[in-house]
């Protein structure tokens, strides 16, 4: 059932656009950076899409929708806030802007450090001249870091970072420098999606992770997404406000799970994936 | 230097594999010495980071991370039974692990 919706949302979204996503899938090749950054991207959202569809089917219904980074257009899709072709349109818009930017030789990236904290990775950027060039994206949790910025910079870092006694340290190869100011001035294109499009009030409220706040007007959602692209996002301070209020319960909309429990960070907080619905349907198919 | 029991062992290593069964959603049944949790598991370090904070509190030790990061640039450390003895060498030796390795090349 999920690959028949997967499928059908893929057929959608190739009538906005006419990139051929399905082509993509079976063999990777398209013929430009732009139309290959939209497909993965989009195939993500989609697949995100499809497991966050399961779950309402199967009667778990959130009390707010968070997302990551990218994630976020994709919460306000599932929150019923912009619509399929506004996800769209909104992915390709990003697609092009890193498209542009490697036309123009703008070498960035990003990079992930497990196992050291905020301070040692800022003291690192400082230590090794970089604070113009490589910046925090953000703080996950305390012992794992995203940075981004100038591509060669970026590696010096992860590179020292490992020296200093990361336990891992990868380049993501983002080709763009996403939640720093580096990218301003090949962004423009997004900014003007992002007023473009018609939003509505969410059904299910967005946690914004750069207030804190719940947000579910159109005003408030616009800004997010512009405060998105260029800011340090606050995942971990986000975490801790969600699992400060009660005993939270997280469910990640990977299809892959990907993402595990060391996720979250209280250990009593209750952390589920697309496994666990299906450990769980298995549970009630037996019991009927 | 602490010095480790065979019963610390056990439960150091009933520990481990609790851990991974339970954040890989995978049945502890099928968990062997073998089982390299990166590519079978599809576990990551930050899962490695949780169980280092775990087991310093249980057993109250003293350790950086750092250590275990330099610790691990030198050993292999991707298989059960790889992490086990990781974790035996921690409660023996806290930071002192890095030099323990460096005689022993």
């Amino acid at each position: 059932m999920q690959l028949i919706r997967f499928n059908e949302l893929v057929r959608k979204v190739q009538n906005y656009t006419n990139v051929n996503l399905s082509g993509y899938l079976e063999n990777n090749i398209l013929p430009d950076v732009t139309q290959t950054i939209y497909s993965q991207a989009m195939l993500t959202c989609i697949s995100n899409y499809v497991v966050y569809d399961e779950c309402i089917k199967n009667a778990v219904y959130p009390d707010c929708l968070m997302g990551y980074s990218l994630g976020l257009t994709n919460a306000l899709y599932c929150s019923g806030s912009i619509t399929l072709r506004d996800l769209s349109d909104l992915t390709y818009s990003v697609a092009r802007c890193i498209g542009n930017s490697v036309k123009e030789c703008a070498f960035f990236d990003m990079g992930t450090i497990i196992g050291l904290d905020m301070e040692d990775v800022k003291k690192l950027i400082t230590e090794n001249n970089c604070s113009q060039y490589v910046f925090i994206a953000s703080e996950n949790s305390e012992y794992f870091i995203v940075i981004s910025g100038l591509r060669e910079y970026v590696e010096i870092i992860l590179d020292k970072a490992i020296s200093a006694g990361a336990l891992k340290a990868k380049a993501l190869k983002t080709n763009f420098a996403f939640h720093t100011h580096m990218i301003d001035k090949y962004i423009d294109d997004f900014y003007c999606t992002v007023e473009n499009v018609n939003y509505s009030d969410t059904r299910v409220p967005i946690m914004s992770i750069y207030t804190q706040k719940l947000i579910c007007k159109a005003d408030e959602l616009r800004e997010e997404l512009r405060k998105n692209i260029v800011s340090c996002m606050k995942w971990r301070k986000t975490v801790e406000c969600i699992e400060n209020t009660s005993t939270a319960e997280f469910w990640d909309m990977s299809p892959d799970c990907s993402n595990k429990k060391s996720t979250v960070l209280k250990s009593n907080s209750v952390f589920n994936t697309l496994k666990s619905l299906e450990n769980y349907k298995t549970d009630m198919e037996e019991i009927i | 230097m602490n010095v480790i029991t065979d019963e610390i062992k056990v439960e150091l290593k009933d520990m481990i594999y609790d851990f991974f069964a339970d954040e890989c959603e995978v049945d502890i049944k099928d968990l062997k010495p073998e089982t390299n949790i990166i590519e079978e598991l599809d576990g990551d370090s930050l899962m490695v980071i949780e169980l280092i904070e775990n087991v310093k509190k249980k057993y109250s030790l003293e350790l950086k991370l750092q250590t275990i990061g330099k610790y691990m640039l030198k050993n292999s450390v991707e298989t059960l039974s790889e992490i086990v003895n990781l974790f035996n060498l921690i409660y023996q030796y806290g930071d002192d692990i890095i030099n323990v390795e460096v005689c022993g090349a």
